[in-house]
């Protein structure tokens, strides 16, 4: 064998490995080195995607404006053996809050975060609670919660 | 002669060392994954079922209500929009009656009747539609309000709110339970607390054959 035709198959075999080995492994060492290519399509994706979250952000931003209920959840079951629920949520700073169930009522003024506690008595059954927060606005929020005694 | 097929077949031996080295590596390596990811999948299936099995056997705690299809021995068949529920009841269920001044008698069993609308808390065996019951109890709907007082009738001891443009009629009876809110204390307030332009939030039982009339159970006088 000629001195041209061993060095043509060590180069055959070179370029082959190397071939075999970037489609093997270069998908994922382009990944492991998190390059991206700047395909269209992705970054405008990613744009729409980032303005969907200062969307959801804004909207609640708005929330926290209004009187939101953040505990217990409208259509919670509780089965315990005491009859308190506490309510927890969120309105204007400072707001006078008014918690109504059908067995009591609760006056709260909500803190500096605007936040609130209430806490009242259910009935065994269906409750409807109604709370409403007193500032320049008034804003209400009911739940329908159910009890049993345990 | 000789010598030249020997350089043809060299040729050929660098060609398909170049395309057939890495195929052979790919498949070997496809080969593996592939191996790899029945295993895996089956994994799945396995976790799959496992987690479907605990879910079937795991019971939630459930609130509904509907109107009473059927009764049979301890069971109920309970009609919720339309979607069917069964009732089961135990000699631990406890089945009541909420008056509409929100007092509470206790039933038995029998006193039930078919389209009877009762409040079911207990419970449901994810997948079964089956409730084993804790509570029963017969109820009439409450709703919520808030607004300003417009007009009050001191003799039919009636008012009428407005509640988002809206006018509703409210009956007083013996059994409202009414409160005024002074300095964050709330104070018993009689029918004559209720006046033209205060703000009142109330909960109430509507009347029958009227969208617009309720009769007053709790009120608060701010």
């Amino acid at each position: 064998m000629s001195r041209e035709s061993i060095v043509a198959i060590i180069i055959g075999f070179g370029i082959g490995l190397l071939v075999a080995l970037s489609v093997l492994f270069g998908p994922s060492l382009l990944k492991s080195l998190d390059f991206k290519l700047p395909f269209l399509k992705d970054s405008q994706d990613t744009q729409i995607r980032l303005d969907m979250d200062k969307d959801v952000d804004n909207k609640n931003d708005k929330v926290t404006q209004e009187l939101v209920i953040n505990n217990p959840i409208d259509g919670g079951v509780f089965v315990q053996k005491n009859s308190d629920v506490l309510v927890k949520g969120k309105t204007e700073p400072g707001a006078n809050v008014v918690g109504l169930s059908m067995v009591n009522q609760v006056q709260s003024t909500a803190n500096k975060e605007g936040v609130f506690e209430l806490e009242l008595e259910l009935l065994e059954g269906k409750n409807i609670i109604q709370v409403v927060s007193y500032s320049d606005q008034t804003k209400t929020a009911e739940l329908t919660i159910y009890y049993a005694k345990d | 002669m000789l010598k030249t097929n020997f350089k043809y077949l060299l040729l050929t031996a660098v060609f398909l060392s170049i395309f057939i080295a890495p195929s052979a590596l790919v498949w070997a390596q496809t080969e593996a994954t592939e191996s790899s990811n029945t295993q895996e999948k089956i994994d799945l299936i396995k976790e799959k079922v496992a987690s479907r099995v605990a879910e079937l056997t795991k019971a939630i705690t459930v609130g509904v209500e509907g109107s009473i299809e059927k009764i049979e021995e301890g069971l109920l068949t309970l009609d919720i929009n339309g979607k069917q529920k069964t009732v089961n009841t135990d000699k631990d269920t406890v089945v009541s009656k909420r008056n509409s001044d929100l007092s509470i008698d206790e039933l038995k069993f029998d006193d039930l009747e078919e389209n009877d609308e009762i409040v079911v808390i207990g419970e449901e065996q994810i997948g079964t539609d089956i409730i084993n019951a804790k509570l029963i109890t017969t109820s009439s709907p409450v709703i919520a309000f808030t607004g300003e007082v417009k007009e009050v009738d001191i003799k039919k001891f009636t008012f009428v709110l407005m509640e988002a443009d809206l006018e509703y009629t409210f009956d007083f009876e013996k059994y409202t339970d009414s409160l005024k809110l002074t300095d964050n204390n709330f104070e018993e307030a009689g029918f004559t607390k209720i006046k033209e332009g205060v703000k009142v939030q109330l909960l109430a039982s509507p009347q029958k054959n009227s969208e617009t009339r309720f009769t007053a159970l709790r009120l608060i006088v701010l």
